[in-house]
């Protein structure tokens, strides 16, 4: 049987307590039977899939949430006893572990490590107390250092940290004290994201009583994200990420390259086989039955936009056709777009206004 | 007596004496439609279980607005408390200026009207408007008093002011709660007492007057007449007097309550409708006069003419390709309304579109919701114009509807605009606050009448351009909501207009330009030129907003260009939420329009459009 390499997603929809800004699926739970329970189900979900796809060859495997840390040693123990039970796992394969400060100890370091664990990613958001508490985080800059310790002696030096810029309270210079901090710990790979005001959330729910940078701050902050890091030999592989050379998450350039994936867990998507698909976003139907959401077949007009909308996240770009070369014309005599060398990709100034262009660049 | 030849001399075959044909009017709101519901109810023309709530005011807007739009008549049947048996013929009015001819067709149709007065407002511009359109009409009029069931009802003040102000007797006059159904006995036994039996003869050649028509596509047009002389039955060839226009009459009847009631014949003194396979209602226009072609009578109806627009707006399809669904939409429209009138336009920044004449604010609003509404089109209006006359340099005379056509200023010698005449009735404290809009919509103080101790009638010449940007609403806020308007046409005056262009990103934008007076010229640049920097999207190009009159600039904003516009997180494999995302992007795009480089949304047109300077 001819065997092919897939990633997979395990979603943990648990969190100590819910931030402000966020709108992924996740509760607020400290219940450890729950995490018990979870935990048992999601094993279950692999054996099922072990026995039901014997092709498949699994080269990533991303724990993300949510508060993955949260289920503890025992939870990480139930699903990997399944995972290396039943499914092929590659010998060479990237296990990431999403994990927030305070939430790990020596002992779950210690779990992770002899899991296999290569790859751990923590929410550090800024390096500045009172933008962490604006963000009704739940960790200082010196948790987070405390946690980066555990992670670096016990499990491994494969750290990646998310930061955020557009957040309240934020300038240019605090956000330069948080590159910083980062590039004096040796991360391996950032991950940095704009916050985006979600609707339902409670940054949404406080309308203009948040105040957050202006438009232009917020660009110049971007700007800055990449200078710093590059400078630092932290490369910019996708709009919102950068890694040292040969740190590139193996995992999330998979959706990016349109490369197969199966998630499990309420509101976790999978594509294979030609079809997008996902789970509720309801813990309690998980449990019991997990049910689509949505259910697509993709089409190859899908696949184009797809390749179009994705591929161009990327630093190197792809591979364009005559006809979007045409459409995008127009963006690369303003700078925003170039094409050399076959590759057609986004500059800086053209990734601070992507959605702009791609929806004129996607022919849905 | 000057019969037809061969034909014979009609008996009495019906009794002319018990049928009573009137008109409810009143001012907005003073409770017309929830008479004529009750009326309806109390001579169990409609059982009370199957009552709909106001059952004459069928469109759907109509109800909303709580106005009547179109003219409308049923056929009741009433004993008396003396046990003879009538026939009443109710034709329903719209409530509306915009509406005047329509209604002073209507009342032509009746012998008496019943002027309803709400008892806790006394009366209001319209009613005395409407009440003097009845007199013109040498209708008997009947006062009721409504609404007696409020507790700030005033009966006896209502009593006198019908006295004073329109100056009817108001003794023994109905004082009412259509809402409870108090006292509606009295009303109905007054309308036998005080409105006379039809005149008119059988026996002379055929005169009816068309006072409505709609079209059914099964019937063609139906048309609601009265029948003054003579008598109408199906077979007959029948002439519109006014337009020429000839038929072959198919069916005649009358209205009943839930439909048409076809009849053998309508005899002078009736109301009824008839049908005659026409296709088309501007063959059969309110005011016309119906006869025989054999045998016409020698009189038409005087006063008749064609509903002329007064007021002119573009409207486009939000969308592009739903041109050819917009021009069925008007299509269909004006096959109920003679009034409205359509041709196609081009404009550079919306495409192809259609330039509509209205009757008035009330008529356009009505039939841009009804496109919306009824035929689901999403549209954009261009702001509203009246009909400029320019004397030219060349010594031609031109009418201008549309700004984009307004000549260069030095190819104007002299520019005229219309006036209306505005009666204004208020509480008098409001009167300081809407004399000082009128003065600021460059109105020409006439005069001013106490009507009583509390409140005060006004009287102005306005600009009909400045009535109909806003000026309903500014007066309904100065005089929280009290104030009423009543106005007509008064005729053209010399005024200094200029043409303001609005220019994006250098390029003029032909959809935006108006006609304004020279005076407020700047104040309204710079409003524009502030709500489109408000309104246009930042695009990845710096865009400048300016305001000119012939070459000269003056008011002027700036977009900035935008910088940020991306979904920093693609993250989980989620490709669905971002795939949305751009879709609806790209959505609202194709929606936009390209004005040279400068996109524009539809809602930013709307908001620069419908700008209030009460803001």
């Amino acid at each position: 049987m001819k065997s092919k390499n897939v990633g997979l997603y395990i979603h943990i929809p648990f969190c100590v307590k819910k931030c402000a800004y966020c709108d992924f699926y996740s509760l607020e739970c400290k219940n450890s039977d729950m995490y018990a329970d979870y935990s048992e189900c999601i094993a279950g979900q692999i054996r099922a899939l072990g026995k039901a796809s014997q092709d498949l060859h699994f080269d990533s495997i991303f724990f993300g949430g949510g508060t993955p840390s949260l289920i503890g040693s025992r939870g990480f123990g139930q699903i990997f006893e399944a995972i290396y039970g039943s499914l092929f796992v590659d010998g060479d394969c990237e296990i990431t572990v999403e994990v927030n400060p305070k939430t790990v100890d020596k002992s779950l370091a210690k779990a992770f490590k002899e899991a296999g664990v290569n790859r751990v990613s923590i929410g550090l958001q800024s390096a500045n107390d009172n933008e962490l508490a604006a963000l009704s985080r739940i960790h200082t800059y010196s948790d987070f250092l405390k946690t980066h310790t555990i992670i670096s002696e016990t499990v491994t030096e494969n750290i990646s940290a998310d930061i955020m810029y557009g957040i309240p309270l934020q300038s240019i210079t605090s956000l330069q004290n948080t590159l910083d901090s980062l590039i004096k710990l040796r991360l391996a790979h950032v991950s940095a994201y704009m916050l985006k005001v979600e609707k339902g959330t409670p940054f949404d729910r406080m309308g203009k009583a948040l105040i957050l940078p202006d438009e232009d701050s917020v660009c110049d902050m971007y700007e800055l994200i990449y200078q710093v890091l590059d400078g630092a030999k932290i490369k910019r592989y996708e709009i919102s990420n950068f890694a040292k050379n040969g740190f590139r998450c193996r995992h999330n350039l998979k959706y990016w390259e349109r490369e197969e994936y199966i998630g499990l867990g309420p509101s976790a998507h999978s594509f294979i086989d030609g079809v997008r698909y996902s789970y509720r976003r309801d813990l309690e139907k998980y449990l019991s039955t997990p049910e689509f959401e949505e259910y697509r077949v993709i089409t190859d007009r899908d696949a184009e936009n797809e390749r179009i909308m994705l591929g161009l996240r990327l630093e190197k770009g792809i591979a364009p056709s005559d006809a979007l070369l045409k459409r995008a014309s127009k963006f690369i005599k303003e700078g925003y777009i170039k094409s050399e060398e076959g590759r057609l990709f986004f500059t800086t100034k053209g990734f601070l206004v992507s959605n702009y262009i791609l929806s004129e660049l996607i022919d849905f | 007596m000057s019969l037809c030849k061969g034909s014979v001399l009609i008996k009495m075959s019906y009794d002319k004496e018990h049928i009573r044909n009137f008109s409810i009017i009143a001012h907005i709101d003073h409770g017309k439609s929830t008479l004529a519901d009750r009326i309806l109810e109390k001579t169990q023309t409609v059982a009370k279980r199957e009552m709909e709530d106001q059952i004459l005011d069928n469109m759907e807007l109509e109800k909303e607005r709580g106005i009547t739009i179109k003219a409308r008549a049923v056929k009741i049947k009433y004993t008396a408390k003396d046990g003879e048996k009538y026939v009443f013929n109710l034709i329903d009015t719209p409530g509306h200026v915009d509406f005047n001819y329509e209604v002073s067709r209507s009342l032509n149709a009746c012998e008496g009207a019943l002027l309803v007065v709400d008892a806790s407002q006394g009366i209001e511009a319209q009613t005395l408007a409407n009440a003097y359109l009845a007199i013109d009409s040498n209708l008997e009029i009947v006062p009721v008093i409504n609404k007696i069931d409020l507790p700030s009802a005033d009966i006896e003040g209502c009593r006198k002011e019908i006295e004073d102000i329109i100056g009817i007797p108001s003794e023994g006059c109905p004082a009412i709660s259509a809402k409870t159904g108090q006292n509606i006995d009295d009303v109905l036994e007054k309308i036998i007492s005080d409105i006379p039996a039809p005149k008119g003869d059988v026996n002379m050649p055929l005169k009816a007057l068309i006072f409505d028509s709609y079209y059914d596509p099964y019937l063609g047009v139906v048309v609601y007449i009265r029948v003054f002389d003579g008598r109408i039955k199906a077979g007959e060839r029948i002439r519109m007097m006014n337009t020429g226009a000839e038929f072959d009459v198919i069916e005649v009847g009358t209205m009943g309550t839930f439909g048409l009631e076809k009849a053998d014949s309508l005899s002078a003194g009736e109301v009824g409708y008839i049908t005659a396979s026409i296709k088309n209602v501007t063959d059969t226009r309110v005011g016309d006069t119906v006869t025989k072609c054999d045998c016409p009578t020698k009189n038409a109806f005087p006063g008749f003419k064609k509903a002329l627009p007064m007021v002119y707006s573009g409207i486009y399809p939000a969308d592009g390709s739903k041109y050819g669904d917009l021009r069925d939409a008007l299509e269909k429209l004006r096959l109920n309304d003679a009034a409205l009138s359509f041709e196609p336009e081009t404009s550079t920044a919306l495409g192809f579109g259609f330039r509509c004449g209205f009757l008035g604010l009330l008529h356009m609003d009505v039939i841009q919701e009804r496109i919306e509404r009824e035929f689901n089109l999403d549209i954009i209006t261009t702001a509203p114009s009246v009909i400029y006359k320019i004397e030219k340099r060349t010594g031609e005379q031109i009418s201008i509807d549309n700004p984009s056509r307004y000549p260069a200023p030095d190819e104007i010698v002299q520019a005229y605009e219309p006036f209306i005449k505005a009666s204004i009735i208020t509480p008098s404290e409001y009167v300081g606050g809407i004399m000082e809009l009128c003065q600021d919509r460059r109105g020409i103080f006439k005069d001013m009448k106490y009507l009583d101790s509390t409140r005060t009638e006004l009287h102005y010449e306005l600009p009909l351009n400045e009535v109909i940007y806003n000026f309903f609403d500014a007066l309904k806020s100065r005089s929280r909501g009290y104030a009423s308007l009543d106005y007509e046409i008064s005729g053209y005056k010399e005024s200094r207009l200029v043409k303001l262009d609005i220019l994006l990103n250098g390029e003029i934008v032909d959809a935006l330009s108006f006609i304004v007076h020279e005076e407020k010229a700047y104040a309204r640049a710079r409003l524009i030129c502030q709500k489109l920097k408000d309104n246009i999207p930042r695009q990845l190009f710096e865009i400048p907003i300016q305001a000119a009159i012939g070459g000269k600039i003056i008011a002027r904003e700036t977009v900035k260009a935008l910088r940020k516009d991306v979904l920093a997180k693609c993250y989980g494999g989620d490709i669905t939420r971002k795939k949305k995302l751009l879709e609806k992007q790209k959505e609202g795009k194709k929606k936009m329009r390209q004005l040279g480089s400068v996109q524009v949304s539809p809602e930013a047109f709307m908001a620069v459009l419908k700008f209030d300077d009460e803001e």
